[in-house]
């Protein structure tokens, strides 16, 4: 169980002042300037959750999980992992816990995959029947025995990010922090990393925080989302809360026979006109296609229609939009 | 403990693979050593032989400083830590159940005494072998060879403490540049690389003693060569040992108050 109760963490950021005169200037006084990154957020996870850590670049969610990690002390607020304070506890509460920055690595750099695994293994302490039985397992899926000998170095984007996610597991952690674990990926590591996270989650009951920009993987994954954007919470609920909200947003493109001006619609909004195709969006809630096409075809000659519902992506920026961030 | 033992395994076993560094570093040493030898050899021959410290003992002074050169020399700049803290991956090091001061101790402990021993024993049978007084003497006592084991090894403890005092700083500038000349600089004044501190004038060799740096080197090899009495090179351990609990212990509180402020910012 995880409680995040009026976090707030402020960084301080020092200014640099312009050209030459402004950099003399800076050695004798600096001018600082407080950027709030996390602004009062509260929220609660239960365990067995995967959940979707959303936001815009800059929003804060990276913050809020080194806050999670113990690696950054907040400014003020709570926050409570498992009965335990991250930052306060910190040696044995990590314990607990395994991380993957997609952005930086935690193996070494430059020994074979496995010596890391080993290093990991007695750093935290796990029994070698347990590390046995961990290290087959993680082997077999995520398919890594061919490549756990080779140095980190020598290996491809989505084989370190394999080992990354591996090396977070050996020790058998109640809760995993993804921060963009898909970054970079090609196609099919996206799908093998996805597949696996869920299969943890479900097999091993792991709780799962993920931060992502793809929202494939949140569609994929997640059951359950918090937005933040500028520092502030700006939703938390389900998946499905937010696509019922959209839901009627459609997006709809008519093929006519010839080329028609501009049309003009009742309750649709026009986008943009290629040729004979023409591109209307609306929101209407008794949107109904069939009896769209009759009225349609009583004034022009229609060729074909196509209704697409909004993307997840088109959802969360219209969402960013509407909040303001 | 076992994690620690693992950290200095993974770490020795690494740097032994630099053996190119290693051999370069050898022929280094020796050159060095030589050049030092006549460069000083020529201020004797001009008659300023200073008291308790013949042309034999400097000769001897000189290969040891060049022996464990790189047990001993003054910065170590491993690419990994300062990566940590100014690229943040500090990060990970902070999700581990493990001290991070132990870790870093003993990463830097490895690779110190990897490199040392990769390149020691060569360095050693050169200046072993060398004829005509410009060779390495052997220890003045049994006794002396006993401390100088004893310096030896609280010597490159030493270096180390001070060296994470380097990176406890490095937490407050962001950038490894300054902090690492500057000790290097005044370190190597300090400890006698520059100069054998026997060779300084007096008031010189009294201000040092109220300094950290030649407890690192400089007691070692005074110890070896009996260039001070036996009594005093054992007071000497005992302040040797003071400056080394010392600087464990101020290591250890700033790195921890560090690790309290750390931001780290950006995905």
């Amino acid at each position: 169980m995880i409680e995040v109760k009026n976090l707030t963490k402020e960084f301080k950021i020092s200014k640099k002042q312009k050209g030459f005169l402004g950099s003399v200037k800076g050695l004798f006084k600096r001018e600082h300037t407080i950027k709030r990154a996390l602004d009062n957020v509260s929220f609660t996870i239960n365990d067995g959750d995967i959940v979707g850590y959303l936001g815009p670049n800059g929003a804060g969610k990276s913050t809020t999980i080194k806050i999670m990690c113990g690696i950054l002390t907040p400014t003020s607020g709570e926050c409570t992992i498992n009965n335990m304070i991250p930052w306060k506890d910190r040696v044995t509460f990590v314990k607990d816990i395994g991380v993957v920055f997609g952005q930086r690595s935690q193996l070494w750099w430059d020994v074979p995959v496995i010596d890391s695994f080993y290093l990991l293994k007695d750093i935290y302490k796990i029994p070698e029947d347990v590390f046995k039985s961990q290290l087959e397992i993680l082997t077999k899926q995520l398919d890594l025995a061919d490549i756990i000998n080779v140095p980190l170095r020598q290996l491809s984007l989505g084989q370190k990010m394999k080992c990354e996610l591996a090396g977070s597991l050996l020790h058998r952690p109640k809760i995993l922090f993804l921060d963009e674990p898909t970054i970079g990926l090609d196609a099919t590591s996206k799908l093998k990393v996805r597949e696996f996270i869920k299969q943890i989650n479900k097999e091993l009951g792991i709780t799962v925080i993920l931060t992502t920009h793809d929202m494939n993987d949140i569609e994929a994954l997640t059951n359950k989302i918090i937005i933040i954007g500028k520092g502030q919470l700006l939703f938390n609920g389900s998946f499905d809360e937010i696509k019922h909200k959209y839901k009627n947003y459609r997006t709809i493109e008519i093929e006519f026979e010839k080329e028609y001006d501009e049309i003009k619609l009742d309750g649709f909004e026009f986008i943009k006109k290629e040729g004979r195709i023409q591109t209307f969006k609306t929101a209407k809630k008794d949107f109904k296609i069939a009896d769209f096409v009759v009225e349609l075809s009583k004034k022009y000659k229609v060729i074909d229609v196509q209704v697409e519902s909004i993307s997840l992506e088109e959802i969360i920026s219209k969402m960013f939009e509407e909040l303001g961030v | 403990m076992r994690a620690y033992k693992s950290l200095f395994k993974i770490r020795f076993i690494n740097t032994l693979q630099y053996r190119t560094a290693a051999f370069a570093g050898i022929l280094t040493q020796f050159a060095f050593g030589l050049l030092y030898i006549l460069l000083f050899r020529a201020f004797y021959a001009q008659g300023n032989v200073p008291e308790n410290f013949t042309i034999d003992q400097m000769t001897s002074y000189i290969w040891l400083q060049q022996i464990f050169f790189v047990l001993f020399y003054m910065v170590d700049k491993n690419p990994l830590m300062i990566n940590q803290i100014e690229q943040g991956n500090i990060c990970y090091e902070m999700v581990r159940p493990m001290n991070l001061y132990g870790n870093w101790f003993c990463t830097l402990y490895a690779e110190r005494i990897s490199k040392t021993a990769l390149r020691f024993v060569p360095v050693l049978i050169l200046a072993i072998i060398l004829p005509g007084g410009f060779g390495l003497g052997a220890p003045a006592s049994a006794l002396n060879f006993l401390l100088f084991l004893v310096n030896l090894i609280i010597g490159s403890l030493l270096i180390i403490s001070i060296n994470i005092i380097a990176y406890c700083l490095m937490f407050h500038t962001m950038s490894s540049i300054g902090i690492f000349s500057i000790i290097a600089t005044l370190g190597a004044l300090f400890n006698g690389s520059m100069i054998p501190l026997p060779l300084t004038p007096t008031w010189f060799q009294a201000l040092v003693n109220f300094l950290p740096f030649r407890y690192v080197n400089d007691l070692t090899f005074q110890t070896y060569v009996s260039s001070i009495p036996l009594i005093d090179s054992l007071l000497q351990t005992g302040i040797q040992v003071a400056w080394l609990l010392f600087f464990v212990l101020v290591g250890n509180l700033w790195l921890k108050r560090n690790l309290k402020k750390v931001e780290v910012q950006g995905g």
